[in-house]
């Protein structure tokens, strides 16, 4: 089995530059510098790379909106969000930590492509050990030439600049990534206009997940046929895969896309042992909950979306019949409620709302009528309700736990308490 | 024009717009908070919700925000639709979440946009089981109250203050449902829009606090269309009165002048009316006396002849009379001789050019500042220049197919957008530091600069001596040729006749290089409310001042006089006393003195106590020649007349054929004559104007604890308007001006836009209306005078800055702006400071004069240069200063104990006023008006 972005991925002691070169690291991006950036993008297209931060949106074609040609604005940005805060997913941090040069890599090759000059990465900044990695090996590249100006007498120069955030996970939404940058407040922006059109400081950008950029050397260096057979399902490519929870080895793994999650599980040693699976989120926090009998559903979009749910960032949570539904729940949503911006009123005020409710049955003070009042919240906050998705992922767990687990939610108020004695 | 269909009504609206406004001037009663006329859509409220239908098959539609959606050709969409009318209410009660109870005590209830959002979406039973959330307040400062628990987190405050005005310390601070609007800690707020707050913000997190001091419901008040008294802009007000006192100013909308803001010195400036310098009797030698006393009529009937002086400060009326009277050869304008000249060349520039509104200036796309503050000389115009600035990037979006109203992008695409900005002066301001092109230099350079980039711009235009052309002045060059909406604004404020002449040449310049073509616009800012009323009458010829000062040493001649609340001018009279055999002044406030019995103005006096612009109608005009006019609130109260009445009776004791008139319409009728085009402005209503709506309550109760009877209401004869509730109220007729904004369902001033469309007729102040001078090509160059190349050879000149609160005399004498007024500073740079050896913070005195400054260091400071600020009410005459002394430590210390006892002298008077007002409401003065014709 192929495992292109994680084969030489090492925690402890991540490759050097050198080292990584060995391995046929920078040879991707060396391809690259000897095509056009047009058909830089069209391999990036054919290959059928999906972005891998949540939305499954097809990378070459986010790419095909950037003004090109002479007629184009004189800067552009190529922006890494790398600003992983959603609940239950940690594989960005892992790619980071063990291997730097592979995001640097596909930065680059991004960049190019779109004829981005200068590049950030927008780093959580709690993601410490990243960000010194991720900045020994800038500097690094800078010190072999592979960035700054004229690099391999190419023509072609980029400047690299890492940026640890200050916080918050609405920065993780691209528009309101790139007013963080700004030195705005982390808002999200209205769109039209689109990032690439008027994006960083008013100019045509591309923010793109971390785990997307990484796929892209290997796309370059190996083409886009190789890159097709890594899968045989209907995405392409390989995908970090996770899972947490109660499970006995809760760890990341690269498998082909579209494994399934039953896969996935036994791959982490399965429930502990006293346990078993009630129900699972396919992609973190703001993914609808599914059951058991969904296991076999293959990790895909497409796939994961028909089952009713979202594949997100395919790392799994998984919830076991001893902890209580409703507590997890409640635990999302207060994450949400938290994380909200505050700019707009359904997820602003909403939120805490649903919080104030399901503590309250959690507590066993809640009433029939909350029920009901839920409901009515999770139409409230719905898409197109809000200004951005952060409120919508937020109603997905809700809604989907409110649906398979309604027996939970009655018991606590029938009987005015927790029944997992919480 | 585009046709859309409503629930399935037809409409025709404009293009261009969203589907929130196109709702709004179709009268539709859409809900929405976070949208504003002026600031533009940001989609954050979700409260304007409406479904949007793929076609006339799609039952089942999508919820779309109005305030974000544009109008397009065939659109179907619908305000009625059960799940987006659930979702609107829904949005009302999270809003409601955490919302005060607070109606009761809360002084917006009654004009409250979330009230009336909240009726409007039927919600009426509370869901929510939680606790509220409740915020800390912060003291921040005199004229705005802070109440945080009833933020529904719009965003507009900080939209305004920060995007929309340039204000750097109130923003929006942490997040989620703790979001908090305020300074990063307590302090008065530094923006001079600060006030608009008030009115922005939809439900009462930020009120008027001297209003909220001595408060009324709004629908208690009896409001007057008005024009502020305090800068040359005129801005239209509504201003507001109760049992007898005046109690706030609110914006009026005038779509071409203020729009809907005003400027803090405007908004609390008025309380001079209730100052206690506020004369209130007639006064002979200094006590009190009746208009019969024989002691008044022998002054009134002295047979030597009466010299006039007139005021910028009094009506256009209140002016004429006095021409009329006294003669127009014996009519001062009550200016020096350099106001004089800068009136006359203002005049004459009207003549040739039309002066740009705000709303025009708002849509320059090039923008030269020759020599004049305005920031802090007319602040409502800065603030229309600065939105000027993103006019590049609204047609950059527009191209972009992003529509102008979409405030956000907009601003994010500004950036390289920029609209080019030159500032040809000296000072600090939000203005001149949003400069694209800065040359920093004294008013007789930049007048130069003018001059020759007149003549870059057409070798015809005279240029001055021959002098180094500056490099701004060069990039100048091309920016203008290219522009299509230039604009050049210039004032008084440095006392230069100069830069009005530079300002002259530019504008015909550039005619001249697009004469079918030509949008460039001239705005040349004069000081005071009605300086260009003077400019109108000295047609008829007047009688310079240093006529007057002849004429005075001739013969024994009597003197009429506006009074002038200046201490120039009272400098200037004191100059003219002693040659003169009688002084009769009609005065509207005393002056503050140590030894109040000893006020020497009052000695061999008359005094004729004058209506305040509260309690009468007059007109004024404005910094373009335009004629505007006001309508009373109050009563006078004591023995007040409106000026031009005294006149008309002091001219019946002489048989004088002014003395015939019976009434402000026959005042009005004499001046049309002589000015015919000025007819129009003002024509005869049908019906009366209710300046009271049909809630006020109290009516026959107020005054039953003095007596039974109901006097009639205070009427001036034959005056439009009613004090009562009766007559057409606001807004049913388009004729009348818009006394105070309301419709049903709508009782905040968010109602204006009921009025948008229909409402045209603004006969009081319609800007289509009427323009004092009608401009005629003349195609005439202003040649450089040689006396504007002359420098003095002093040390330093002493270049005059203006200051919001304190360079307009009349607003000093209301409390508010009195709180926030500055002291006398005089501004270095450090290199000066250092060399001096004087550190900012210390005081210094000028040469022998008694005059203390606080020391200010900046860089803005031309070579050669100080820059010198005093208050209005200060007078200080010196041009030019030879040495810097430092206060000893004692006269520091003297200066400072007398400046903190003057403060508390103030507080405590503030204080007293105040309970005077709350004891006045009890005892309203019931006033019967003598001498009324």
């Amino acid at each position: 089995m192929h495992k292109p972005l994680s084969q030489n991925l090492d925690i402890n002691s991540p490759q050097s530059l050198t080292a990584y070169q060995k391995t046929g690291g920078y040879q991707g991006f060396s391809n690259a510098l000897k095509m056009q950036p047009q058909d830089v993008q069209q391999q990036v297209s054919d290959s059928k790379l999906k972005g891998r931060g949540g939305a499954g949106f097809m990378t070459g074609m986010k790419w095909s909106f950037v003004p090109m040609g002479d007629g184009a604005p004189q800067h552009k940005y190529l922006v890494c969000n790398a600003d992983e805060m959603e609940p239950g997913t940690f594989k960005d941090r892992w790619l980071m930590e063990g291997s730097p040069h592979l995001l640097i890599e596909g930065m680059m090759i991004a960049a190019y492509a779109i004829g981005a000059d200068v590049a950030y990465i927008f780093l959580r900044g709690e993601y410490r050990l990243c960000a010194t990695r991720l900045q020994q090996a800038i500097d690094e590249a800078r010190s072999a030439g592979l960035l700054g100006e004229n690099i391999n007498d190419s023509h072609y120069s980029l400047t690299l600049h890492l940026h640890t955030s200050a916080g918050r996970y609405i920065c993780g939404e691209e528009t309101a990534l790139i007013n963080a940058l700004e030195g705005k407040r982390a808002n999200p922006r209205a769109k039209p206009p689109f990032p690439q059109v008027v994006g960083l400081f008013g100019r045509p950008t591309i923010v793109n997940n971390c785990e997307t950029l990484c796929n892209l050397p290997c796309i370059l260096k190996n083409g886009v046929d190789w890159y097709q057979q890594l899968s045989s399902g209907a995405d392409t490519g390989t995908k970090i895969y996770g899972i947490s929870g109660q499970v006995k080895n809760a760890g990341l793994w690269e498998l082909p896309m579209g494994t399934t999650a039953g896969e996935i599980l036994k791959l982490g040693g399965g429930m502990q042992d006293g346990l078993t699976l009630r129900g699972w989120l396919p992609g973190g926090a703001s993914t609808d909950f599914l059951l058991p009998e969904h296991l076999d559903v293959p990790m895909e979009y497409d796939a994961i979306a028909k089952a009713g749910s979202r594949m997100g960032t395919g790392v799994i949570i998984a919830l076991d019949d001893k902890h209580c539904p409703v507590g997890m729940v409640l635990n999302l949503l207060q994450f949400f409620a938290q994380e909200s911006c505050g700019w707009c009123t359904p997820c602003r005020d909403g939120l805490p709302w649903a919080v104030e409710i399901l503590t309250r049955i959690e507590n066993g003070h809640g009433t029939q009528d909350d029920i009901d009042a839920l409901l009515q919240l999770c139409g409230f906050m719905w898409i197109g309700k809000t200004f951005c998705a952060l409120a919508p992922g937020a109603v997905e767990p809700l809604r989907s736990g409110m649906k398979y687990f309604a027996d939970d939610f009655q018991q606590h108020i029938d009987h005015k308490g927790c029944p997992h004695g919480h | 024009m585009a046709k859309i269909f409503i629930d399935n009504q037809q409409y025709t609206v404009h293009d261009g717009q969203n589907l929130l406004q196109a709702s709004l001037s179709l009268k539709l009663d859409l809900p929405y908070f976070c949208w504003h006329p002026a600031m533009g859509s940001v989609g954050a409220c979700r409260q304007c919700a409406m479904t949007q239908y793929q076609d006339e098959n799609d039952t089942r539609g999508r919820l779309i925000v109005a305030c974000m959606t544009p109008v397009s050709e065939g659109m179907r969409v619908s305000m009625q639709q059960p799940a987006e009318k659930e979702f609107r209410d829904q949005v009302i009660a999270a809003l409601m979440t955490h919302h005060p109870h607070d109606c009761p005590v809360c002084a917006e209830g009654g004009e409250c946009h979330l009230q009336d959002m909240t009726v409007m979406a039927g919600h009426h039973e509370r869901s929510y089981k939680g606790k509220k959330t409740t915020f800390k307040n912060q003291n921040l400062g005199p004229l705005v109250k802070h109440e945080m628990n009833r933020c529904i987190t719009c965003y507009r405050c900080e939209r305004f203050y920060k995007d929309y005005a340039g204000g750097t310390d109130l923003a929006a601070q942490a997040s989620k449902n703790h979001v908090y609007f305020g300074r990063q800690r307590d302090g008065v707020l530094q923006s001079e829009f600060a006030g608009n707050l008030v009115e922005v913000c939809p439900t009462g997190v930020f009120t008027d606090k001297p209003f909220g001091d001595h408060y009324a419901r709004k629908w208690d008040l009896q409001t007057a269309p008005s024009v502020c008294q305090h800068c040359s802009v005129g801005c239209n007000t509504s201003l507001s009165e109760r049992y007898g006192s005046v109690r706030r100013v609110t914006n009026r909308f005038n779509e071409h002048l203020n729009g809907y803001f005003l400027c803090d010195r405007g908004r609390f400036g008025f309380g001079f009316v209730d100052s206690d310098l506020r004369r209130k009797h007639i006064l002979l030698k200094g006590e009190t006396a009746n208009w019969a006393d024989s002691g008044i009529s022998a002054i009134l009937t002295d047979s030597a002849p009466w010299l006039g002086i007139g005021s910028s400060q009094a009506s256009l009326e209140d002016n004429f009379a006095l021409q009329q009277f006294v003669g127009a050869e014996n009519f001062s304008l009550g200016l020096d001789s350099n106001q004089e000249t800068l009136l006359a060349t203002h005049m004459d520039i009207l003549a040739q050019w039309p002066s740009a509104s705000l709303a025009e200036m708002e849509q320059a796309d090039a923008i030269i500042i020759l020599g004049e503050d305005v920031n802090n000389s007319a602040p409502r115009i800065a603030l229309s220049i600065r939105q000027a600035l993103l006019n590049n990037a609204r047609e950059q979006a527009v191209k972009l197919r992003v529509p102008g109203w979409q405030d956000a992008a907009v601003r994010a695409i500004a950036p390289h957008h920029p609209v080019p900005l030159a500032y040809l002066g000296y000072g600090q301001s939000d203005l001149s530091q949003q400069a694209t092109i800065h040359l920093l230099c004294d008013d007789k350079r930049a007048a130069e600069q003018g001059f020759i980039l007149a003549s870059l711009l057409n070798e015809k235009a005279p240029k001055p001596k021959s002098r180094k052309v500056d490099e701004q002045t060069l990039l100048l060059v091309d920016i203008l040729k290219t522009a299509k909406r230039p604009l050049i604004v210039t004032g008084w404020s440095a006392n230069n006749p100069a830069l009005l002449a530079a300002a002259a040449n530019i504008r015909q310049a550039l005619r001249s290089i697009k004469p079918d073509q030509d949008h460039s616009m001239l705005c040349i800012v004069p000081p005071e409310a009605n300086t260009l009323a003077l400019g109108l009458l000295m047609q008829q010829g007047y009688l310079s001042a240093e006529q007057l000062k002849t004429k005075l040493t001739v013969a024994k001649t009597n003197l009429l006089v506006l009074d002038h609340s200046d201490p120039q001018f009272d400098k200037q009279l004191d100059e003219l006393r002693s040659n003169a055999a009688h002084i009769v002044r009609l005065s509207q406030l005393g002056r503050a003195s140590k030894r109040p019995s000893q006020d020497s103005h009052a000695i061999d006096e008359v005094i004729l106590p004058i209506s305040s612009f509260s309690e009468c109608s007059g007109s004024q005009i404005n910094y373009q020649g335009l004629l505007q006019s006001y309508l009373p609130a109050t009563k006078p109260s004591g023995q007040c007349l409106p000026a031009w009445q005294w006149l008309v009776n002091i001219a019946k004791l002489r048989q004088h054929a002014l003395g015939s008139i019976s009434d402000l319409g026959q005042v009005r009728d004499k001046i049309s004559n002589l000015y015919l085009h000025l007819a129009a402005h003002w024509q005869k209503h049908h019906g009366q104007l209710a300046l009271q709506t049909q809630r006020v309550s109290g009516r026959t109760a107020m005054l039953a604890n003095q007596t039974v009877h109901e006097p009639k209401p205070f009427e001036e004869v034959g005056a439009p308007y009613k004090h009562s509730m009766e007559g057409a109220q606001a807004g049913q007729d388009s004729e009348q001006p818009l006394a105070y904004s309301w419709s049903p369902g709508w009782n905040s001033n968010q109602s204006n836009h009921k009025f948008r469309d229909e409402y045209r007729g603004d006969t009081l102040t319609a800007q289509g209306g009427v323009r004092c001078v009608i401009a005629v090509q003349k195609n005439q160059w202003f040649k450089w005078s040689p006396q504007w190349s002359k420098a003095d050879k002093a040390k330093w000149q002493l270049l005059p800055l203006q200051k919001v609160f304190g360079s307009d005399n009349l607003s000093l004498h209301a409390f508010p702006v009195a709180q926030l007024k500055v002291q006398a500073q005089i501004v270095m740079r450090q290199a000066q400071a250092q060399k001096l050896n004087i550190a900012a913070g210390q005081l210094v005195y000028c040469d022998n004069n008694a005059t203390l400054f606080h020391v200010v260091v900046d860089p803005q400071v031309p070579t050669n240069s100080l820059l010198m600020y005093v208050p209005a009410d200060q007078y200080f005459s010196l041009r030019y200063c030879e040495q810097l002394t430092l206060a000893t430590a004692k006269q520091s210390q003297e200066y400072t104990d007398k400046l903190q006892s003057a403060l508390a002298h103030q507080a405590s008077q503030k204080q007293t006023q105040l309970q005077n007002m709350l004891a006045q409401d009890h005892t309203i003065p019931i006033h019967f008006i003598e001498g009324v014709v």
